[in-house]
């Protein structure tokens, strides 16, 4: 079959009231198919989702997560005010919490330039090893 | 290096034996005078030192005057460390901390004589008066995860008791995490601070800091104290026991036990320390506080607990405080 057929068959399916079409001979199968009504509504929207998320390009969050089983403390001390505060943002080397276990007071050292999105554990919890405890955002 | 610290290395060298000013002179390559005055500054110091015309100086074995010097002699060739000394400092701890941003390596010691701003866990404070203690703090760099490093602390527990008993004729037990008692008083807290990267849990360093009532201070514990804290000495001190040479000997026995973390023989001496097995107590874990019974250590040093309904648990963070059938808690 020459592309110029080819062609002509697709400008008589795209006139036509058809939405779908198959032709079969001894040499070819042509199957073709509009996008339904449904599907055309639904296709702006989809467009739009996409443009948002291009006007914003956002780097993604991190999870930070606790490395052992221990409580998990906000403070240097009960009077101190907390290491870190949401939305602030902090430097590598920042002390962003302490978590205790057999005695170690084991002070978490951020490892890049971040901001704290969100803490996930409450002061003085007991934590589970690999549980959630901060997200941040890289700068 | 000034004229005085070379003196007092001699003198520590020496400790309990005569030593000429003449070989002195040679040995340092300064006047007679020199050595005069060296004499006469570190006597000021507090340093007792018995002059001869006839055989020269002698550093009195009593002598205990915490120093470089006098921890160095008393610490065997093979034990590398890097001791900085100060009179008094804030906290052992904090100095250790500063000494480890500004790059100070692996066993790097810091020994005070007074502490004014020691601290216990969470901030509390601990009593740290001058010439009757032993402040010490060491800065280790192991290489090693979040997980194995919390060892270091029963493991120094079974270190300093190790080094009690190598001076003193006491014996030394531990009550669960790490507090070390001797005559049921406790003698020496510890305070271990761990730095660890927020995503990778790699420990960076361990600042492990040790205080110990060598002596009782001279206007006695505070108040609030009084019933939970005791000295090693309450009377004369051995000269195998002085200040310096308890320091050597608890960083000795640190040394050991930090290079033989998974050694089986430190657990075991650790649970066999224990001073809580069996005990009534309370169990403090961050904002809750509830009584239990203090049933085994595990291999891991955690603290099995049976609690009042019966359920035992395995505890691996928080604090704990013994109560007697009478009289207050400890």
């Amino acid at each position: 079959m020459e592309i110029k057929e080819f062609t002509q068959i697709i400008t008589i399916f795209e006139q036509s009231s058809l939405s779908e079409m198959e032709i079969t001979s001894e040499t070819f199968s042509i199957h073709l198919k509009k996008p339904t009504t449904n599907e055309l509504k639904e296709l702006p929207k989809i467009i739009k989702t996409e443009e948002k998320k291009d006007d914003k390009p956002k780097k993604s969050t991190k999870t930070i997560t606790s490395p052992i089983v221990g409580t998990f403390y906000r403070t240097p001390s009960p009077d101190s005010p907390p290491y870190v505060e949401v939305g602030k943002p902090i430097r590598t080397g920042d002390v962003v919490c302490t978590i205790e276990a057999m005695k170690l007071m084991n002070q978490m050292e951020a490892e890049f330039d971040c901001e704290i999105v969100a803490v996930l554990a409450d002061q003085g919890s007991l934590v589970e090893f690999g549980q959630p405890l901060f997200e941040v955002l890289p700068l | 290096m000034t004229s005085k610290d070379k003196v007092l290395t001699l003198l520590e060298q020496h400790k309990g034996s005569f030593i000429s000013g003449e070989v002195i002179a040679q040995q340092l390559d300064i006047t007679r005078a020199a050595v005069w005055r060296s004499i006469q500054d570190l006597r000021s110091s507090g340093h007792v030192i018995e002059a001869s015309t006839k055989v020269g100086y002698k550093l009195q074995e009593e002598s205990d005057v915490l120093s470089v010097q006098g921890i160095t002699a008393a610490l065997a060739s093979k034990d590398k460390v890097n001791i900085v000394y100060h009179e008094t400092i804030d906290s052992t701890n904090k100095e250790a901390k500063r000494l480890a941003l500004e790059g100070a390596p692996h066993a790097t010691v810091v020994v005070a004589g007074c502490q004014t701003e020691g601290r216990g866990r969470n901030g509390k404070i601990f009593y740290s008066p001058q010439a009757s203690g032993l402040y010490l703090s060491m800065l280790m760099r192991p290489n090693m995860g979040t997980s194995m490093a919390l060892r270091i602390t029963a493991a120094a527990a079974v270190a300093v008791c190790r080094a009690i008993e190598d001076v003193s004729e006491k014996q030394a037990g531990i009550k669960w995490v790490n507090d070390i008692y001797c005559n049921n008083k406790k003698v020496c807290g510890i305070l271990t601070e761990g730095i660890s990267g927020f995503e990778s849990g790699n420990i960076e360093s361990v600042i492990v800091g040790i205080g110990i009532n060598h002596q009782l201070p001279e206007q006695g514990f505070p108040p609030e104290l009084k019933h939970i804290a005791g000295a090693l000495f309450e009377g004369a001190v051995l000269p195998q026991a002085t200040r310096n040479r308890l320091a050597a000997a608890v960083i000795k026995h640190l040394l050991w036990v930090v290079d033989n973390l998974d050694s089986p023989t430190i657990m075991a001496e650790y649970q066999q320390r224990s001073v809580v097995i069996g005990k009534k107590i309370t169990v403090l874990q961050g904002r809750e506080n509830y009584n239990a019974t203090a049933v085994a250590i595990a291999s891991d040093g955690a603290l099995i607990v049976r609690l009042e309904d019966g359920k035992e648990q395995q505890l691996r963070s928080g604090e704990i405080s013994l109560r007697p059938a009478s009289g207050q808690s400890w």
